[in-house]
């Protein structure tokens, strides 16, 4: 391994440490990590170095949000409160339309309910809804946006996900109890679908957060790159 | 800043480290400074956020100078201690002098 790449941090460390840090610190607290880097790889190795690294960016980041939600609470918290009302809002609403759209226009007749399914219940529900929530999110609360945008993805996934995964624990007594005496030879509903709902619960909160850092990059401008 | 204004324990640390340092203080030599005379592992999050206090209560003042490579051409944040807190480390020194005189903190709790 040569040694330039032997001294460059982790770069998700260091893409995430340049994400959560704000624009009047960008040069410094990276900069001060990047520095010392080598020195941590001459004295306790490359393994070692990588894993001080890592737990030096995830202390600041943790310190970094603390200090956001300590700056401006009350906005943090009604934005984070705000944009998940909203987001409810929106997955009602689109629920809403789509099952006046499959109904006026029969649109089961021609295309596969699973394929309708995937498209609103999966992709705009769980993935467009929130991206779009995460940016408005971001936009509002400038200066404090990946604050927010913590505060908002760990508020979908604590109510959410439980929610989430209740419908799947539904579906999985349902087929246990009832479908195997109803329908005997129905195609098997295991523990997979566990799984499958708890991925659907993690969706939101993952989409809302992108959303955030998609926002939070067309802000910051003229960085220079993490790596020396 | 009011005068009866104590320092924080970690607070005190920086401010310490920041004076020994003299012009040679940025978040490096000040993490490696604490470290070195404390045994402290601290992270360079823990000192900035203590620093970015400081400076909001104006015992601290900061500038930026060139960025250099070897720090991915980044600057440095060079740090210094003002007047106001060099009066808050000598008001909290004092205070801590007091209530230790006439202790004996040799180890028995009797």
């Amino acid at each position: 391994m040569s040694r330039t790449s032997n001294t460059k941090p982790p770069r998700l460390a260091s893409w995430l440490l340049d994400l959560f840090t704000p624009p009047s610190e960008s040069e410094s607290i990276p900069g001060d990590l990047i520095e010392e880097f080598p020195t941590a790889v001459s004295t306790l190795g490359r393994g070692a170095a990588r894993r001080w690294y890592w737990r030096q960016a995830v202390k600041t980041i943790a310190h970094l949000i603390s200090r956001e939600l300590h700056t401006a609470p009350w906005t943090i918290a009604a934005t984070a409160v705000g944009g998940y009302l909203l987001l409810m809002g929106a997955v009602r609403s689109v629920d809403m339309a789509t099952g006046a759209f499959l109904g006026n226009f029969q649109v089961y007749y021609y295309v596969r309910p699973r394929f309708v399914w995937w498209i609103y219940a999966v992709g705009v529900d769980r993935v467009i809804c929130p991206m779009l929530i995460g940016w408005m999110a971001a936009s509002i609360s400038r200066r404090t946006e990946m604050a927010t945008a913590a505060t908002l993805s760990s508020m979908a996934a604590v109510i959410g996900f439980p929610l989430q995964l209740e419908g799947g624990l539904l579906w999985l007594v349902y087929s246990t109890v009832f479908l195997d005496k109803a329908w005997p030879d129905h195609p098997t509903v295991s523990s997979y679908i566990l799984a499958f709902y708890a991925m659907l619960g993690l969706l939101p909160p993952i989409a809302l957060f992108v959303g955030a850092v998609i926002r939070r990059k067309s802000l910051s401008t003229g960085r220079p790159p993490i790596a020396a | 800043m009011s005068n009866r204004d104590f320092l924080g324990e970690f607070e005190l640390v920086v401010l310490l480290a920041l004076l020994r340092l003299s012009d040679q203080a940025y978040g490096v030599t000040v993490r490696r400074e604490i470290e070195k005379r404390t045994g402290r592992d601290v992270s360079i999050g823990a000192v900035y956020a203590t620093l970015d206090r400081l400076q909001s209560k104006g015992y601290v003042r900061s500038r930026l100078a060139d960025p250099t490579p070897e720090r991915g051409g980044r600057s440095k944040r060079f740090f210094r201690v003002t007047a106001a807190g060099i009066a808050a480390v000598n008001r909290t020194h004092t205070a801590v002098q007091k209530l230790i005189e006439g202790l004996d903190l040799s180890g028995s709790l009797a």
